[in-house]
């Protein structure tokens, strides 16, 4: 183990750290009847989707026309959010930025478990999930289908890698910070930490592989959410057949997963007692960083809106009338001002930047960011470029059934599920680097890049 | 005003021209009968053609699953279809009707057309078919007989029509012949052209139409205006050879897995490569932290 200072005074306040942070690491009452809960709400879902794979789609809102729903919607929106990891660890992290330090594993967590379940929600809009392995027999390379698969899965493997190497000297401290833990969780520390001692050469190596990581979920996530946005810009149809969608979803993504952040920093900060370690300052910091975002995002929305809005070409005319002044735009304006408008301007107040009006202003974005994904899917498909002749009422308006809302609770009850598991099995808070960031653990490697 | 009643004017016109357009079938047209008796045989041939050119609008007759056009085309078993006479209908067919039936002259031969109309009338069994006419025109034609050939020497197309009425063979002159070569989807009328006193008549062709892979297109003569109508076929090297390009065989976006464009194949190989050494090479840095530490906790 890397020297820690010899004053019994450090020794003390890394003996605070260590319990902090270890703390929440145990199984409780609480954590029981949390995941009770969940998984009784999870049945509740799985057996709308036995119905679903009994009957078919069609006990889903889905037809002819609109047949992108709200599963589609849900599969963009977790893509999306998935993307935070990438924002916080890899453009925040990799620039210096010490401060985001407590927050990187939130962020990695969320990822994982967003990026994991969205594969899942793509199979809930298919009838016949058992022929989920055609899409690699018979994939086409130009397809972006089969992109978009190979990223989402390539992004999930990377996200996961990089939680695990981030949490390898954790995993050797909990060594002897674990007493009481069950055996079987203290045996998987042991094995997982690979017998890390923190010496030089392997804080070297360790580094090293953190920083490659970081570098390459850049490339990676940027391209989930550009081929996502693709697999609707490809096409001719109003309302997707734009050039500027792969920055929009980017951007867009980034609110998303941001708000996903801000709320889960509040639960973990207040339920695992942790104020000493995610401050008002880190709220504040990502407030900012949330406005810097949506003001991108807003700047990529006037684009996306108003170029179209000025030319109103014929069929995209239909479309944006239905957003700005249809049926559509009760939701469209709701979301563009509650969800991203607003939120801009009452977090560049101060008194706003304070964790519980940040709750608030973060489930308004988050539920934003959903529905907006929503306009994005949905609207386009009711106006296909040829009438829409003899058809029953119900397959020229799109409205989601009981059903399929159930299916579409589901993956968000596993998301809940994954992230309530890590978040009990691993400390929440990088132990290591938040000791060695207060000085109370020694990193000799930066000692000897001072002396270089 | 005056623009309003120009264009009441103008309505009035329009519309009336419409419905005469569609109203008029001429006198002779419909009392026009079949050339020969409803048999089980022609109705079978009628419901085979009636499968590949009329079902799509049409529906199964007598369950009135037609395609929902506008005007609707109506079930054929339906009183308002069959009200028409056989006249009516064999002139609709070949001429067509409105906008949408389309005329199957170039398409179905005349007898073609009476095979449809006779399956199409099995369905109606308040329908008694009007007696045949077997007088003199008709009688003479039965006996009568084209051929079509290519002169090798002279490089021309032509056909013959003679009749054997008497048991001696006499060409018929003046009959009008028209040609078609047979394309994907149906007759493409070519030209025409009327047989001399020897009975005989030459054609044209462009030299420009495309044929099969070895340069092969199937002629078709028909005569017109006769009561009875003479086709026969000719399959010769007059074309020009055609090798059908398949799209699917050069390399494109849109083309199948196995010819997608080779750069795009390369790119998403290497991405999946440059990504996948990046995470052995991690992964191999993970085995050689693990290996430190065996080294020092054995020291
Ligand atoms: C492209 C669709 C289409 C096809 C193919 C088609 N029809 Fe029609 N047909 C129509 C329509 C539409 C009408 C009604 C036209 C109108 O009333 O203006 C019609 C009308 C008719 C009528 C007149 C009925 C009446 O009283 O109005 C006859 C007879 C007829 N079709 C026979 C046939 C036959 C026989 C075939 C096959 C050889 C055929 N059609 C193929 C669309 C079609």
């Amino acid at each position: 183990m890397a020297e820690s200072k010899t004053n019994t005074q450090q020794d003390n306040s890394l003996g605070i750290l260590f319990n902090d942070l270890f703390r929440t690491v145990r199984i409780n009452k609480a954590f029981h009847i949390w995941m009770a809960f969940l998984s009784i709400a999870l049945a509740i879902c799985f057996y709308a989707y036995y119905i679903q794979l009994r009957d078919g789609l069609g006990v889903a809102g889905i037809r002819d026309y609109v047949s992108w729903g709200i599963y589609i919607s849900n599969f963009v929106f977790f893509v999306a959010t998935s993307l935070v990891g990438m924002l916080v660890g890899g453009v925040v992290g990799l620039s210096g930025q010490k401060w985001v330090t407590p927050l990187t594993r939130i962020a990695e967590i969320i990822a994982v478990a967003f990026a994991a379940v969205a594969g899942l929600v793509i199979v809930s809009d298919m009838g016949r999930p058992e022929r989920l392995a055609n899409v690699f027999i018979h994939g086409r390379v130009q397809s972006p289908i089969l992109w978009d698969v190979t990223v989402v899965t390539t992004y999930f493997l990377i996200s996961l890698l990089l939680l695990y190497i981030t949490l390898i000297p954790d995993l050797a401290y909990g060594k002897g910070n674990l007493e009481g833990r069950p055996k079987l969780l203290q045996r998987l520390y042991e094995i997982l930490s690979l017998g890390w001692k923190g010496t030089v050469a392997e804080v070297k190596i360790l580094k090293r592989a953190t920083i490659i990581m970081l570098v390459l979920i850049i490339p990676v996530a940027l391209s989930i959410h550009t081929v996502t946005s693709w697999l609707f810009a490809v096409t001719l149809r109003p309302g997707w057949d734009s050039s500027i969608f792969g920055p929009y979803f980017v951007s867009g993504a980034f609110v998303s997963g941001l708000s996903c952040l801000i709320i889960a920093m509040f639960f973990f900060r207040k339920n695992y007692k942790l104020e000493d370690y995610i401050t008002d300052f880190h709220f504040d910091k990502v407030a900012k960083l949330l406005v810097l975002v949506s003001l991108v995002y807003l700047y990529f929305n006037i684009n996306e809106f108003l170029v179209p809005g000025y030319k109103m070409k014929k069929f995209d005319a239909v479309h944006l009338q239905q957003l700005f002044a249809g049926e559509h735009a009760l939701l469209f304006w709701g979301v563009q001002l509650l969800g991203l408008i607003i939120p801009i301007i009452l977090l560049l107040i101060k008194p706003f930047r304070k964790p519980l009006p940040m709750l608030v202003i973060g489930i308004f974005v988050l539920a934003g960011s959903w529905l907006k994904r929503y306009i994005i899917v949905v609207p386009t498909q009711e106006h296909p470029f040829l009438p829409m002749q003899h058809v029953p009422n119900n397959f020229m308006v799109y409205s989601p059934t009981l059903i399929e809302i159930l299916i579409s609770i589901a993956p968000i009850i596993m998301v809940l599920m994954i992230i309530s598991t890590l978040a009990k099995l691993f400390p929440i808070i990088p132990v290591w680097e938040t000791a060695v960031h207060k000085g109370l653990i020694v990193d000799e490697t930066e000692i000897e890049n001072e002396h270089n | 005003m005056r623009f309003k009643i120009l264009s009441t004017l103008l309505v009035a016109i329009f519309a009336s021209n419409l419905f005469a357009q569609t109203a008029t079938i001429p006198a002779d047209a419909k009392a026009r009968t079949a050339p020969f008796v409803f048999s089980t045989e022609s109705k079978e041939k009628g419901d085979k053609i009636y499968q590949a050119n009329c079902k799509s609008c049409h529906g199964d007759i007598g369950k009135a699953n037609y395609a929902k056009l506008v005007p609707i085309p109506k079930d054929p078993a339906s009183p308002e279809y069959q009200k028409n006479s056989d006249g009516d209908m064999f002139y609709i067919l070949s001429n067509g009707k409105g906008v949408l039936m389309p005329t199957f002259v170039n398409t179905l031969t005349e007898e073609q057309r009476w095979d449809v109309i006779s399956y199409i009338r099995s369905f109606n069994k308040d329908y008694t078919q009007p007696p045949v006419k077997v007088a003199g025109e008709a009688a003479k034609t039965e006996t009568a007989k084209m051929v079509l050939g290519y002169d090798l020497n002279n490089k021309k197309l032509w056909a013959m029509v003679t009749d054997s009425i008497s048991g001696t063979k006499k060409p018929l002159s003046d009959v009008t012949i028209k040609l078609f070569v047979r394309r994907t989807f149906g007759n493409l009328p070519i030209t025409q052209a009327v047989t001399s006193n020897l009975g005989v008549a030459y054609f044209d062709l462009p030299n420009d139409i495309p044929g099969d892979s070895i340069g092969n297109i199937l002629l078709i003569a028909r005569t017109i205006g006769s009561s009875n109508e003479l086709t026969c076929s000719l399959t010769e090297k007059l074309g020009v050879v055609t090798k059908p390009k398949l799209l699917l065989d050069q390399r494109a976006w849109w083309s199948i897995n196995k010819m997608a464009p080779i750069w795009l194949i390369l790119l998403y190989l290497s991405g999946i490569t440059g990504i996948g050494a990046t995470v052995i090479y991690i992964l191999l840095q993970l085995r050689k932290i693990k290996k430190i530490n065996q080294i020092t906790t054995e020291t």
